[in-house]
């Protein structure tokens, strides 16, 4: 790249490009679609109904030599598939760095002005940790500066797409670059109907990223190599759709489930209704109760949204506490803690309430969710108007929103773990510090797209005006949200200025703390 | 699918809202604010300090509300010295603490020791129109006396082990009998014919001879006679009248009888003229010092009197040169006592070379280079041995010699007047045991008091606020100019008794002490004679003097024979004849009449001259 | 109940603080008045007095501190200040004046203002207690206090949307009856004794006419009916929100006026 990354581009220049490359991104034709290799795995029959319904989804881009693709760290909602042309994946950790790495939006990645180039970072977990692991989908393991290309009829970017986790390198074109973009919808709807075509995606995260996963969950820390193998070899990959019921409560244990990517709901019967226990997201695992004990399942799972899991039978599982007897003390803990939970529940079922809420509304996403206490709330918009102070004048929330039992969800950035609102942006302009909750915006990098507006589902980015003016003389628009006050030393100024101190802001993923608080 | 009540917003907005701006509301409080005190300000600058004031002031102090400077001073608040301006503007300190310790203790130097109690300590004002300033709660008082009226003390009268002669001779029990025998009367109605109520019925009236003593005593229209005496030891009529001295008795010629070089009077009456002039002027040949005395002691209080006239003017009533003169006098008396005041502070060289030493400092002081010469001269003299304090006896004695010398040295040189008034002053001034020094800091202290009042009043006709009326004023003097008035009458008396011509042998002196004895035979009967004098009556006035009691709501509670029923049996007018505090401690305090140690006693001393 | 639970103090700790304060204030008082007579202008009238003074320009930091929006620790701890020091404080004006009326324009003046507007901020907190808890718990809705007018534009609009197509009777019944409650915001002061008053009452139209309609529109009265619902609930907010503001204009200009003077009485004190 020509430009120096820390110098920042003008707005002008960021919506230019943007612009460029839009028109760059064509719809794939579909005399081109039906020609690639990549649909050779549908049925010839429902093959046209298949192109038909996907081609929404599918572009072409063009890149010139030097054009980065893909910027590491990004959130990415996009695989790709070399339709002509090379590129270099560079992974390319670098020590040292004074400052924090950036987790940026933009799976087009146009150059911005930020600074560049993340570190690898640790574990995912919860509640520990906030940290976001960033999963390899490239032939690759992790050995800085060794030079990997890859060529026509290659696909990259699918883990991020599929799992939602950052891209784990940069990827450059070296030549003139033809590229098939397949936007998720896309995806999955080529997964679903075609079974080679999953296939062969689950046999790359098997060889490339499966290891990987399995090292970073705590079971699977100290596993070694071989056995890892193993465990590869006889690993499962499912895919489930938004509501489908993976495991019911009762039914015999014979499997180990390692969350892929989605979110999964735990829950108990009682009566007729499930009441909802807890969730587990990507990296969570369950099974090992009913497996350690020898009983069917205590509950039932059933996936919230598309799920990936990579499910273990049960004898690898034996042979796994065999091998490694000292990790049965990790999963008793944790199963302990389940049943108690469990248990806890179907005491009071009131209690499960909240965790079901928090899983219809969608909070369970959040890090840091602001929640308004209407009992003793006057209503004197202090929150708000501490808010604007801090944020030169004009508040980045507004006191609207749901009302559960007396508390109120007010539309503030709920800084989820995995944001949606990351993945389409074309500057780069929102971004997270790695290892941190605040989503940031910066505003001079935004071109007002409404990309990330448009995406979050509970429209917690608003559309703001500047008076600087565009080519066209309307105003520029700058998208503006929550950034949980950062660089305030105080903290939240919302929570800070409620006299009443009815502001408090949670975190749904520690779900104790949130029935501690909500009661 | 039914609609149902949404929980939460109904409809979300596009924008952010920005919330109203409270700061309004704080601009109105602040406007109100400043609104309310340019209105307060402006009242205060047209003179209306009535909306300031946190309370009003009582309504006799009503015409000072407008201008608070009457009473405030500056960085001092309500200063005892703009009370006084009316309420003491004769400047005698009658309503000081230091008046209060010496009414109560009778000692100056306890007095002049004592700490201050500002008037506003006790008498707060601005608790509205109503309000009684004069009720001062007696808490004020617990902090140095005791609390409850069970622990008064018996009264100090009849703690004293000694008892001043009453100088006069009167037994109730005679009285009393006489009064049953001859007009049947008993009990309270007795007691009634002498102590009678007065015109408001709060108390007795003082007890007068014409009044209550004559219908018996003088029922003839006479008390007696004097035998004759020869015509040199009691002069007749018409030699007093060749004195120059005047008045009616001269002219009764019907009462004396002449014959044979004696004089004798048939008809004398109470305070006879005759009698006392002669025994004046037989006192003077026979005891020269005591006549030198009493014309001293009154000379002294004549000049005191005088003094205070003349300074006590009212300050509030001289002219502004009249002030700076008085301001510039008072400095200069400063001075010179601060300079007596170092010499004695010096270290002592020789004893009486200080004194003299110390009064030609003054002297120079002040400016007075004659005096200054001539005492320097003085301070060569040698000092006398001995240099313990005087004990009182002593100083009673020596005391008397000093004013008799005084005496004649004003008599021989008049130029020496104003010095001999101003030693005389001192010398009664003293107190035994007494350093000069301390008596010097009293002095000291009244003078600074002094000219405190003089600046403070220069500083408010500055500030153009105008006296207060002169009847004020007047009426504080009024009791001075007639301590004066009579001051001058006695001196006038004295100085109409001739001098001896020479001095007497002892056959002469003895003669004269005979006929003194008999022209003073009549009156001796009631009155005591003294030496060849008639003793002064102390007795039939108020004997609790620290206090007011009002025999008028005692009367309807109790007949006189319950507080005083030793009288029925007294044989002398010394005898007190009451029984003190337990009588009153059967009503105050047992049964629940008032407690308050104001309804007996005052603060403030009562005016005297 | 959640709404007596609600009447209790935040922190009963500081209550506790606060009220032994005010405590010692009085014992102090009643025992030296015993031993001398009190002035408000000496020893401890005078330091009462000085003490009431410096918490009333305490007080004014809780409502100054907002422009800048950082300030030491939070604002619910300002707040506990600014309401129990001010507590106290009127205490402390009572002793300073010696528990007897004032004498005077200014003292009647300071009394009665401090009285109004350490009285008026107690109401305040009781009235901050007690209504957001009885909003919270009574009604569903929730809204912004200035969008309430423009809410119920909206849910007129919805209305006349749902009432189209309908039959006459139901069409009149929306136009004279509904429609004119509807399209308005109607604050009442009984919200302020029940957030749901009159919710029967005003319900029962639409029930009735539920029963005269034929099936098929039944569906839509009940629509109607919530929608109702909501504009009833949108009313009560506004009412109850409205009284939560408009309390302010009762305790902050008097406090301003209350300033003033004490300046002038500072003043006055310290100049004489």
């Amino acid at each position: 790249m020509s430009e120096n990354p820390s110098v920042p581009l003008p707005r002008t220049e960021l919506q230019r490009r943007y612009e460029r490359r839009m028109q760059l991104l064509v719809p794939a034709g579909l005399e081109m679609l039906r020609g690639l290799k990549l649909f050779a795995g549908i049925p010839e029959k429902a093959r046209d109904k298949v192109i038909e319904k996907v081609r929404k989804y599918i572009h072409v881009a063009s890149f010139v030599p030097g054009d980065v693709v893909m910027r590491e760290g990004d959130y990415s909602d996009s695989a790709y598939y070399i339709v002509s042309g090379e590129v270099e994946v560079v992974l390319s950790p670098v020590p040292g760095r004074k400052e924090r790495p950036q987790v940026r939006g933009g799976a087009h990645a146009p150059p911005a002005g930020a600074a560049p180039g993340p570190q690898l970072t640790g574990m995912i977990g919860r509640p520990e940790t906030n940290g976001t692991i960033m999963l390899s989908g490239f032939p690759v393991d992790a050995l800085p500066s060794r030079r990997i290309l890859m060529g026509a009829d290659e696909v990259f970017g699918e883990l991020s797409a599929l799992s939602r986790y950052p891209i784990s390198a940069t990827v450059v074109a070296q030549e003139p670059l033809s590229l098939l973009q397949l936007r998720l919808p896309a995806l999955r709807m080529l997964m679903a109907a075609s079974k080679e075509f999953k296939a062969f995606l689950d046999q790359r995260y098997r060889e490339r990223t499966l290891a990987r996963h399995l090292r970073n969950v705590s079971l699977f820390a100290t596993v070694d190599e071989p056995f890892l193998e193993r465990v590869k070899a006889q690993a499962e990959l499912l895919s489930f759709e938004p509501g489908q019921l993976i495991v019911s409560e009762g039914t015999p244990a014979d499997a180990f489930f390692l969350v892929r990517g989605g979110y999964v709901k735990v829950s108990v019967r009682t009566g007729s209704s499930e009441l909802a226990v807890t969730y587990l997201r990507k990296g969570d695992y369950a099974g090992e109760a009913a497996l350690l004990l020898d009983e069917p399942w205590p509950f039932s799972l059933q996936a919230l949204e598309h799920v990936e899991l990579v499910k273990l039978p049960r004898d690898t599982f034996r042979e796994l506490l065999a091998a490694y007897p000292e990790l049965q003390e990790i999963l008793w803990t944790e199963s302990i803690a389940r049943l108690k939970a469990r248990g806890s529940v179907l005491r009071q079922p009131v209690s499960s309430e909240y965790v079901q809420m928090a899983m219809d509304t969608g909070l369970i996403h959040g890090e840091s969710v602001l929640l308004i206490d209407l009992h003793t709330c006057t209503r004197c918009d202090e929150c708000v108007r501490g808010c604007a102070s801090a944020h030169g004048g004009e508040p980045r929330f507004i006191r609207e929103g749901l009302k559960y039992r007396n508390w109120l969800v007010p539309t503030a950035c709920y800084q989820c773990t995995d944001p949606v609102c990351m993945v389409d942006c074309p500057t780069g302009a929102i971004t997270r510090q790695v290892g941190t909750l605040e989503v940031t915006i910066d505003e001079p990098t935004c071109i007002g797209c409404t990309n990330c507006a448009k995406r979050c589902p509970w429209n917690n980015i608003v559309m703001v005006e500047r008076d600087e003016k565009r080519a066209d003389g309307k105003p520029v628009e700058v998208a503006s949200k929550c950034d949980l006050c950062l660089g305030r030393k105080e903290g939240p100024a919302c929570v800070q200025m409620c006299p009443q101190g009815s502001a408090v802001r949670v975190s749904f993923k520690d779900l104790d703390r949130v029935r501690a608080t909500l009661e | 699918m039914p609609r149902g009540v949404r929980w939460g917003t109904p409809e979300r907005t596009e924008h952010y809202l920005r919330p109203r701006r409270p700061h309004l509301l704080l601009k109105v409080a602040l406007g109100a604010g400043v609104v309310a005190l340019l209105a307060l300000g402006l009242l205060a600058l047209l003179g209306r300090r009535r909306a300031v004031t946190p309370g009003h002031l009582i309504s006799a102090h009503a015409l000072l509300e407008a201008r608070c400077e009457e009473c405030h001073a500056p960085g001092q608040g309500a200063a005892d010295v703009r009370c006084q301006r009316c309420h003491d503007a004769a400047g005698g300190g009658r309503l000081t603490m230091a008046a209060h310790v010496l009414f109560g203790s009778g000692d100056p130097r306890k007095a002049a020791a004592s700490a201050t109690a500002p008037c506003a300590g006790c008498h707060v004002e601005h608790r509205g129109r109503g309000a009684r300033l004069s009720a001062v709660s007696e808490s004020q008082c617990v902090s140095c006396h005791f609390r409850r009226f069970a622990a008064h003390p018996e009264f100090a009268l009849l703690r004293a082990t000694a008892t001043e002669a009453p100088g006069l001779v009167f037994p109730h029990k005679r009285h009393l009998e006489a009064l049953q025998k001859e007009k049947g009367l008993k009990g309270d109605a007795a007691c009634g014919e002498c102590h009678e109520r007065d015109a408001a019925g709060r108390d007795f009236m003082a007890l007068d001879f014409e009044r209550h003593c004559a219908s018996c005593h003088a029922a003839s229209g006479s008390l007696g006679t004097v035998v004759p005496l020869p015509e040199e030891d009691a002069l007749p009529p018409s030699a007093i009248q060749a004195l120059g001295v005047e008045g009616a008795w001269l002219t009764r010629t019907a009462e004396y009888e002449l014959g044979r070089g004696r004089v004798a009077k048939t008809a004398l009456h109470h305070r006879d003229e005759w009698v006392l002039f002669n025994l004046r002027r037989l006192r003077r040949q026979i005891a020269p010092e005591g006549y030198g005395a009493e014309r001293a002691a009154l000379l002294a209080r004549l000049g005191s009197l005088e003094r205070r006239l003349v300074l006590s003017a009212p300050l509030a009533g001289l002219s502004a040169e009249a002030l700076d003169a008085r301001r510039q006098a008072i400095g200069a008396e400063l001075r010179s006592i601060d300079a007596r005041l170092a010499a004695i502070q010096a270290p002592a060289t020789a004893g009486a070379a200080t004194r003299v030493a110390e009064a030609a400092a003054a002297a120079a002081a002040t400016g007075d280079a004659t005096a200054a010469a001539d005492l320097g001269r003085a301070a060569a003299v040698p000092p006398p041995a001995g240099e313990d304090p005087l004990r009182a006896e002593e100083l009673a004695g020596r005391r008397q010699e000093l004013l008799t010398l005084l005496e004649a040295i004003e008599t021989t040189d008049p130029a020496l007047a104003g010095r001999a008034e101003d030693l005389r002053r001192r010398l009664l001034a003293l107190r035994a045991g007494e350093a000069s020094a301390a008596l010097l800091q009293r002095v000291r202290q009244q003078r600074a008091t002094e000219a405190l009042r003089v600046e403070d009043e220069q500083k408010l006709r500055a500030q153009g606020l105008p006296p207060p009326p002169e009847a004020l004023l007047a009426g504080e003097q009024a009791a001075v100019r007639r301590a004066l008035a009579e001051t001058q009458a006695r001196l006038q008396e004295l100085s109409l008794v001739p001098a001896p011509e020479g001095a007497l042998d002892g056959d002469a002196r003895a003669r004269k002490t005979e006929s003194a004895e008999a022209l003073a035979a009549p009156c001796a009967k009631c009155h005591p004679a003294g030496r060849v004098d008639v003793a002064p009556v102390k007795a039939a006035r108020h004997v609790l003097v620290r206090s007011t009691f009002m025999h008028g709501p005692h009367l309807m509670q109790a007949d006189c024979a319950h507080c005083h029923p030793a009288v029925a049996g007294s044989t002398s007018a010394a005898d007190l004849n009451f029984t003190g505090v337990a009588s009153c401690r059967e009503c105050h305090g047992a049964i629940g009449a008032s407690q308050d140690c104001l309804s007996c006693h005052a603060y403030h001393p009562h005016e005297s001259p | 109940m959640r709404l007596g639970r609600a009447l209790r103090p935040k922190e009963p700790r500081h209550f506790l603080v606060a009220t032994a304060a005010g405590a010692l204030v009085v014992l102090t008082f009643v025992v030296a008045s015993w031993l001398r007579p009190w002035s408000p202008k000496r020893g401890l009238g005078l330091f009462f007095g000085i003490a009431a003074a410096l918490a009333f320009v305490l007080e004014m930091a809780y409502p100054l501190r907002r422009p800048k929006g950082r300030f030491f620790g939070t604002a619910k701890a300002w707040l506990q200040i600014h309401v129990y020091v001010g507590s106290v404080a009127f205490v402390g004006v009572l002793a300073h004046a010696g528990f007897r009326w004032p004498g005077g324009a200014m003292g009647w003046g300071l009394l009665l203002l401090s009285a109004w507007v350490c009285g008026s901020g107690l109401v305040g907190v009781l009235l901050q207690k007690w209504l957001p808890a009885a909003l919270a718990e009574g009604l569903r809705v929730e809204a912004l206090y200035e969008r309430i007018p423009s809410l119920v534009d909206g849910l007129t609009r919805e209305a006349d949307a749902l009432m189209a197509d309908t039959s006459e009777a139901l069409e009149r019944f929306y136009a004279d009856e509904v429609r004119p409650r509807l399209s308005r915001p109607t604050p009442s002061w009984t919200y302020l004794l029940d957030v749901r008053a009159d919710r029967e009452r005003s319900l029962g139209p639409f029930e009735r006419m539920a029963r005269f309609v034929e099936p098929e529109e039944q569906a839509r009265v009940a629509d109607l009916m919530s929608l109702f619902t909501e504009k009833l609930e949108l009313d009560a907010h506004y009412t109850v929100q409205g009284l939560l503001r408009r309390w302010l204009i009762v305790h902050v200009p008097p406090a301003g006026l209350l300033m003033a003077l004490l300046v002038v009485h500072v003043v006055t004190w310290m100049r004489y």
